[in-house]
């Protein structure tokens, strides 16, 4: 009964993650990160990520639990300054072996409907789900630009104030609304934006999805080109990607 | 107490608790409708020739 309060609800102790999976953990580059004083807080919000969401294999994935363990520890490189709480929203994790092909239903801006379907790495659900491609996250654990893990993941904590955009919660808004709106701003008038991903400048949700990526994957990029921007993220996510180098390509 | 008082009462709060129940469920259930924050494939120029 308890097992299933806390599935459905979120709450409890946070569960230790299991001993073999302990030194597997640290293979994951992004792993490298983590201060040593976050280290207890993160194992213990990857085991409890890994206990209460389900993952659920699509489109003839042979799913592994080094795979859960990978998309688990990316997720919770965002959530290590939350005061507790793993996504208690999210229930499900949907893994496709690659990109997987949506029919489109809603109309564009001239109100039409394209009949192609659009091939996606990544949707995140609000209140329950996210899917993902596999090739992408383990594109994102090689270092390519794009980190799906990342940009859902910041989507979820994005939907926890429903009332604001491409802003979690926060206990004030002040500086984090400054900056997020010149950058955004900057972006959508970028023609060619050096590091953000263009798509950014779809909407401030996906900015923050964005954003999110190029702090994981290309973080002395972005120190460099947005320094205001990375640190506000360092701020929020208490991490400091840019004085570790995990791909030297990406600096 | 007389059942029929008793059915009497529960069947006054279920008329007046239903109708927020509905509502809340349909509330939830749209929420739950609205589409998803998606991440498209990246396109990626492969042609070398550029």
């Amino acid at each position: 009964m308890s097992a299933w309060w806390r599935r459905w609800f979120g709450g409890g102790e946070p569960s230790p993650l299991p001993e073999r999976w302990t030194g597997q953990l640290r293979q994951i580059p992004h792993s490298a990160y983590v201060p040593p004083a976050l280290w207890p807080r993160y194992e213990a919000r990857v085991g409890t990520f890994l206990r209460q969401k389900r993952f659920i294999a699509c489109g003839g994935l042979q799913l592994e639990d080094s795979q859960r363990l990978a998309v688990a520890a990316l997720a919770c490189l965002l959530i290590l300054r939350e005061p507790d709480g793993v996504y208690p929203p999210l229930r499900r994790v949907l893994l496709y072996p690659d990109a997987f092909l949506v029919p489109q239903t809603e109309p564009d801006e001239l109100g039409l409907v394209d009949d192609a379907p659009q091939a996606r790495i990544g949707e995140s659900w609000q209140r329950d789900r996210v899917i993902l491609s596999w090739a992408d996250v383990e594109a994102a654990l090689a270092g390519d630009a794009t980190n799906v893990v990342a940009h859902e993941f910041a989507h979820q904590l994005d939907d926890e104030t429903p009332e604001l955009s491409g802003a979690p919660a926060l206990p004030e808004y002040a500086r984090w609304a400054e900056v997020m709106q010149r950058e955004y701003q900057r972006l959508r008038r970028h023609r060619r934006p050096p590091v953000l991903d263009p798509y950014g400048a779809e909407s401030p949700e996906e900015f923050f999805g964005v954003v999110c990526e190029a702090f994981f994957q290309q973080p002395q990029a972005l120190l460099r080109h947005h320094h205001e921007l990375y640190e506000l993220l360092r701020d929020y996510f208490l991490l400091d990607p840019a004085s570790r180098l995990l791909w030297p390509d990406a600096a | 107490m007389n059942t029929t008082i008793l059915l009497l009462i529960l069947f006054v709060v279920a008329v007046l608790i239903g109708p927020f129940a509905t509502l809340r469920a349909v509330a939830y259930f749209r929420q739950r409708r609205l589409p998803p924050s998606v991440k498209p494939q990246p396109y990626r120029d492969e042609d070398e020739d550029s």
